[in-house]
C-alpha cells in the first residue's frame, strides 16, 4: 500500500503540530513560522484553579498513576486544543507530538488512545524534541541540550543521529528554581497584609507567584559573582555544621561530668583529671576556630530588595539575593558534580573523539527554562573554564571551542518549529502511525528509537526521513525476510 | 427537502477557523480588544503659521487596562480606518529558507533514489544512515547495500516525473553560532536596577505573542485579533454547499442558526382567563416544539428561586410526561391535524388540544392569598426534555456508519410566566 496515496485521503489540511510539554503547550499548524497558541498544559473548571494534567509535583492531579483520571483530563485538554483554540476538527487529520527522551510510554500511549478513539485522527506520530530542533538551524551534527521544567537532558547528534549513549539528564530546571525561590521567601521573606506587621511566610505560595517572581526577577548571574555565592553558602554551612559539633560535645561534657562525680566519690582522681584536660582542650579549640573563620565575602554590588504585589492588599517582601541565587541550582555542581555545564561536558567525553570539536561548536539551547538572562553566556563560560582547569575534562576537551546556535525562535519555541518544518516534508507519512496499526499491535506505540514500522516501504522512509529516528536502521532486516 | 434543511446544522468544529482582523486589535496586556478614540490637537495652521487649528487624530486604547498606543510611542493616524501595522517577526524569512531548503533536500532524495544510477553518490539523508549503522542502530551491518532499494511503483514514477519537471536547486547558508563573546551577557544595570514587578510583562503576556516574548512593558505592541470566520463545509450525502464561507462572524443567518429558538421548547400562553386569588384557577399554556425529533417533557416544582424574580403563587403540575411531536416543515402546508401518525390518545383533563408540533395543556395555580387586585401573578417550574444537538447532523455528515439513533441530552428550563393580573372582584 503506497502511504504517498494515503496521505491524500487523510486529508488535505496540514498536519496539526502539538509539543505538550509539562508547564507549556505550543500548538499549531505544519508549515507555519510560529505556533498559533502557547498555553499552560493544564485543565480548569469554571472558577476552579488551573490544574496541570503532566506535572509530576505537587499540582497535578494524577501522578501518572491512575490512567483513567489522565485519560479523562488529556481528552479534556485536547478537546480545548482542537474545538477552542485551533477550531479544527481533528478527525482525519494527521498529528505530530513532540516528546521529551523521557517521556513515560504511559503517556504518550494515554495520548494516542485519546486521539485515536475519541478525536479520530487519522495517523500519527512522537518525535523527540532534540532531533526535531536540529531542523531549526539546519544542523547534522551538533549537541542538543533541552532545559525544560523538570529536568535537562543533553543529547548529541551526529549526521541527524542520536547519539544515545551518551546521553546526560538530570533533574535540573525551572521546578527546582521555583523550589529554591520558596526557600529563600521562607527564610528571609516577608508577607504584608494591609498595614498591619509584616509577618514570615509560613505556607507555600502558589506555583504562579513563584513562576512569575522567576520570570520576572531571577537571571543566571556571572560565574565569578556565582563562586562568591557559593563559597558564602560553604561557609555558612560549616559554621552551621560546626555549632552542631559544639553542642554534640556539650552533651557529652555533661554526661562525662555526672559520671566523673560519681567516680569522684570513689576517688578515681586520675580519671576526674584527664577529663577536666580533655574538655579544656576542646575549648580552646573551639574558640580558636570561630575567632579564625574568614569573612564571608558577598557579590558587590549586592541586589536590592524586592516587593511584590500578590494582589490589591498583600505584598511580598522577597530578598534581592533570589534573584541570581535562585538558578543557580542549575550550575552548582550536587554531591555528585552534576551541572548543566558538566552534563555537556560528560556528554562530550562519552562521543567518538572525531566527532568532538564539531559537537562543541554546535551547541544548540533550548527549553522555555533556558530563556532566563544570562543562561547561555555562563553556559559558554564554564564550558571553557572546565574544559581548561579540570583535571578530567582538560585532556580530552581542550582544544574544543564552544559555540552555541541561534535559532530563528525563541529557545522555548524550537522544538516546536522543527516539528513544523518536519512535518510539511513529504517524508513525514511515511513515519505516521495509523489507526490501523495502532488497534492491531494492543495499543502500543512503536518506540521512536527502536521499532521499525513495518508496513511502510522500507527503502524509501529509511533514506528519506531525516534519519532522525533510529528506526529506520531495523528496517533493513524486515526487508531481508 | 428534508435534507436540504437539516444541512443547515453542522458540528460546530466545522464551522469555523481562525482568522486574523486587519482592523481590529488586542491589547498586548491583557488581550482584550482596543477601541479606538479620538482626539483633538491643536497644530499650527500650514497656511498661516500665526494661526492654530485643531486637528482629530485618533490612536487605540484599551478600555480595560488603560493601555494606549500612544504609551508606547506610536505615532497617532490622521484617519479612523488608517491601517495599523504589526510589527513582522525578522526571522520570518530564515525559517521560510529553512522550509524550502529541508522539502528540496526531501524531494531530491526521493528523486535520486527513484534513479538510482549512481549508489555512491549519496545525500544528506543516507550518510545519516550509515553512520547510524556504524555507531547506534541494530546489528545489520550491510544489508542496505546487498539489498538496494526498492521503492513503490507509485513514488518512483512522481520522483521521475519531479526530475523531468527539474525543481530548482535551493540552497541554505549555514545558520550562524556564536561563541563566549558573541552571545548576550547579561546588562551591568541587572545588578543594580530596581524590579518594578508591573513594569516587567508577565509570561502569559510574553507567550501571547510566542514569537517576540516581550519582556519589557514598554516595548509592547499590539497584536491583530484573531476571529472566527466560517469556512465552507459540503454535505457528505449530497454535496450540498452546507455553508458558504464568509467572513462576517456577526452575520444574522450565522447567529439565527445558534439561537435556542432552533433548540429549546417554547412556552406561551394559551388563553387568559380571570384569575382570583386565593383559590384555585387553571391555567391553559401551549408548548412548541422547534427540533426534528418528537420530545417528552416532564414537568418539575422549581424549588431554588433565585432572588430577582419570585413566583407569587403555588402551582400544581401535570404528573404524566407530555409528548409533543417534532417540527415537520410539510405540515404546515396540510390542514389535518397530524401528519400521518397515529392519533394520539390524550388525557383532556390535561391536554387541551394536539396540532402538529404544538401542544396546548392546563396547569392549576393558587394564587397567594395576599394578592390585591390588579397585582400581576407570576407563577414558575421547571420542564425537562430531550436536545439532539449536533448529534443529528453527525449523523448525517458521517453517513451510513453511525447508522443508530444518536443519544440525546436532557436539559431542564426553569420558566417564569407572568399569568396575568388578579381579577377585580
Ligand atoms: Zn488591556
Ligand atoms: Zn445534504
Amino acid at each position: 500500500m503506497s502511504y504517498k496515496k494515503l496521505g491524500m485521503v487523510f486529508g488535505g489540511g496540514n498536519p496539526i503540530v502539538l509539543d505538550i510539554g509539562e508547564t507549556y503547550t505550543k500548538l499549531g499548524f505544519a508549515g507555519e513560522p510560529e505556533p498559533r497558541a502557547v498555553i499552560p498544559t493544564a485543565i480548569q473548571k469554571v472558577g476552579g484553579p488551573l490544574t496541570y494534567i503532566l506535572k509530576s509535583d505537587r499540582s497535578c492531579i494524577s501522578q501518572h498513576l491512575h490512567c483513567a483520571t489522565l485519560k479523562q483530563s488529556i481528552s479534556k485538554f485536547l478537546e480545548k486544543v482542537f474545538f477552542k483554540i485551533l477550531q479544527i476538527n481533528p478527525k482525519h487529520q494527521r498529528v505530530l507530538l513532540c516528546e521529551s527522551l523521557l517521556n513515560p510510554t504511559k503517556i504518550r500511549e494515554v495520548i494516542a488512545e485519546v486521539l485515536f478513539h475519541q478525536f479520530e485522527v487519522a495517523a500519527l506520530v512522537f518525535a523527540p524534541h532534540h532531533l526535531l530542533a536540529c531542523f531549526t538551524v539546519a544542523m547534522g551534527t551538533g549537541l542538543v541540550v533541552d532545559c525544560a521544567y523538570n529536568e535537562t537532558i543533553v543529547l548529541p547528534v551526529i549526521e541527524g543521529t542520536p547519539i544515545l549513549w551518551a546521553w546526560q539528564s538530570a533533574p535540573l530546571g525551572s521546578s527546582g528554581i521555583q523550589d529554591e525561590i520558596m526557600k529563600e521567601i521562607s527564610e528571609k521573606g516577608k508577607i504584608q497584609v494591609r498595614d498591619e506587621a509584616a509577618k514570615s511566610v509560613t505556607s507555600r505560595l502558589s506555583e504562579r507567584v513563584l513562576e512569575d517572581i522567576k520570570v520576572k526577577a531571577c537571571f543566571v548571574t556571572q560565574y565569578e559573582r556565582a563562586k562568591l555565592i557559593h563559597d558564602g553558602k560553604l561557609a555558612e554551612w560549616r559554621k552551621v555544621c560546626r555549632k552542631r559539633v559544639g553542642s554534640y560535645f556539650f552533651i557529652f561534657s555533661n554526661f562525662c561530668n555526672h559520671a566523673i562525680n560519681y567516680f569522684y566519690n570513689t576517688n578515681l582522681i586520675m580519671l576526674r583529671l584527664l577529663y577536666v584536660m580533655m574538655s579544656a582542650r576542646f575549648t580552646q579549640k573551639n574558640v580558636g576556630d570561630s575567632t579564625s573563620e574568614q569573612e564571608i565575602t558577598k557579590p558587590s554590588p549586592a541586589l536590592s530588595d524586592m516587593i511584590y504585589p500578590i494582589d490589591g492588599v498583600t505584598r511580598l517582601m522577597i530578598p534581592g539575593s533570589v534573584r541570581e541565587e535562585a538558578a543557580e541550582v542549575l550550575f552548582e555542581q550536587d554531591n555528585d558534580g552534576t551541572s548543566i555545564s558538566t552534563m555537556v561536558l560528560d556528554s562530550l567525553l562519552q562521543c567518538p573523539v572525531v566527532s568532538r570539536k564539531e559537537l562543541a561548536q554546535n551547541l544548540l539551547v533550548i527549553g522555555g527554562t533556558s530563556l532566563l538572562p544570562g543562561f547561555r553566556h555562563r553556559l559558554l563560560f564554564e564550558l571553557k573554564e572546565f574544559a581548561e582547569s579540570e583535571e578530567k575534562y582538560r585532556s580530552k576537551l581542550s582544544q574544543c571551542e564552544f559555540r552555541v546556535h541561534n535559532p530563528p525562535v525563541p529557545a522555548n519555541l524550537v522544538s516546536w518549529l522543527g516539528a513544523s518544518i518536519f512535518a510539511s516534508l513529504e517524508s513525514f507519512q511515511h513515519r505516521l502511525v495509523t489507526k490501523e496499526y495502532f488497534n492491531q499491535h494492543n495499543r502500543k506505540l512503536p518506540d521512536w528509537c527502536g521499532l521499525p514500522f513495518p508496513d511502510k516501504t522500507p527503502e524509501a522512509s529509511s533514506h528519506t526521513t531525516p534519519a532522525s529516528f533510529k528506526g529506520g536502521s531495523h528496517l533493513g532486516s524486515s526487508k531481508n525476510k | 427537502m428534508q435534507i436540504a434543511y437539516q444541512c443547515c446544522f453542522a458540528p460546530v468544529s466545522g464551522y469555523l477557523c481562525i482568522c486574523r482582523s486587519s482592523t481590529s486589535w488586542q491589547c498586548p496586556a491583557c488581550s482584550h480588544t482596543l477601541s479606538t478614540r479620538a482626539s483633538n490637537s491643536i497644530i499650527p495652521s500650514a497656511e498661516d503659521p500665526s494661526k492654530s487649528i485643531s486637528k482629530k487624530t485618533y490612536y487605540q486604547a484599551c478600555n480595560f487596562c488603560r493601555w494606549t498606543t500612544r504609551g508606547i510611542g506610536m505615532p497617532d493616524k490622521d484617519v479612523v480606518s488608517a491601517a495599523w501595522s504589526e510589527k513582522n517577526n525578522p526571522e520570518q524569512l530564515r525559517i521560510r529558507q529553512l522550509m524550502d531548503y529541508y522539502r528540496y533536500l526531501a524531494q531530491k532524495e526521493t528523486a535520486e533514489q527513484a534513479q538510482r544510477k549512481s549508489s555512491k553518490k549519496r545525500g544528506y539523508f543516507s550518510t545519516a544512515m550509515q553512520l547510524q549503522q556504524r555507531y547506534g542502530g541494530p546489528r545489520t551491518p550491510q544489508s542496505s547495500k546487498k539489498h538496494p532499494a526498492v521503492s513503490t511503483p507509485l513514488s518512483s514514477s512522481l520522483a521521475a516525473l519531479r526530475l523531468k519537471g527539474s525543481f530548482k536547486e535551493v540552497t541554505l547558508e549555514p545558520a550562524q553560532t556564536c561563541g563566549i563573546d558573541e552571545v548576550e551577557k547579561l546588562p551591568d544595570e541587572i545588578y543594580t536596577k530596581k524590579v518594578d514587578f508591573t513594569q516587567i510583562a508577565s509570561i502569559q503576556q510574553r507567550l501571547y505573542q510566542p514569537s517576540r516574548q516581550i519582556e519589557q512593558v514598554e516595548d509592547f505592541w499590539p497584536r491583530k485579533s484573531t476571529m472566527f470566520v466560517k469556512r465552507s463545509l459540503r454535505c457528505k450525502k449530497c454535496d450540498h454547499n452546507i455553508i458558504k464561507p464568509e467572513y462576517n462572524s456577526s452575520s444574522i443567518k450565522f447567529k439565527i442558526q445558534l439561537v435556542a429558538v432552533h433548540h429549546i421548547p417554547e412556552v406561551r400562553i394559551h388563553k387568559e382567563g380571570p384569575i382570583i386569588a386565593g383559590s384555585k384557577n387553571k391555567i391553559s399554556l401551549s408548548l412548541i416544539n422547534p427540533t426534528e425529533h418528537d420530545i417528552h417533557i416532564s414537568f418539575l416544582p422549581n424549588t431554588e428561586e433565585n432572588n430577582t424574580k419570585k413566583s407569587n403563587a403555588t402551582t400544581e403540575l401535570p404528573s404524566s410526561e407530555i409528548v409533543v411531536l417534532k417540527y415537520d416543515e410539510a405540515a404546515e402546508y396540510i390542514s389535518t391535524p397530524t401528519s400521518g401518525k397515529p392519533e394520539m390518545f390524550d388525557d383532556p383533563s390535561l391536554i387541551i388540544y394536539r396540532r402538529a408540533n404544538k401542544i396546548g395543556f392546563y396547569l392549576q395555580c393558587v394564587p397567594n392569598a395576599d394578592l390585591a387586585p390588579g397585582d400581576d401573578v407570576w407563577i414558575t417550574f421547571r420542564f425537562r426534555h430531550e436536545h439532539y444537538g449536533n448529534a443529528s447532523v453527525v449523523k448525517l455528515l458521517k453517513g451510513d456508519d453511525a447508522a443508530s439513533e444518536p443519544a440525546p441530552t436532557w436539559l431542564t428550563q426553569t420558566v417564569f410566566v407572568n399569568i396575568g393580573k388578579v381579577a377585580d372582584k
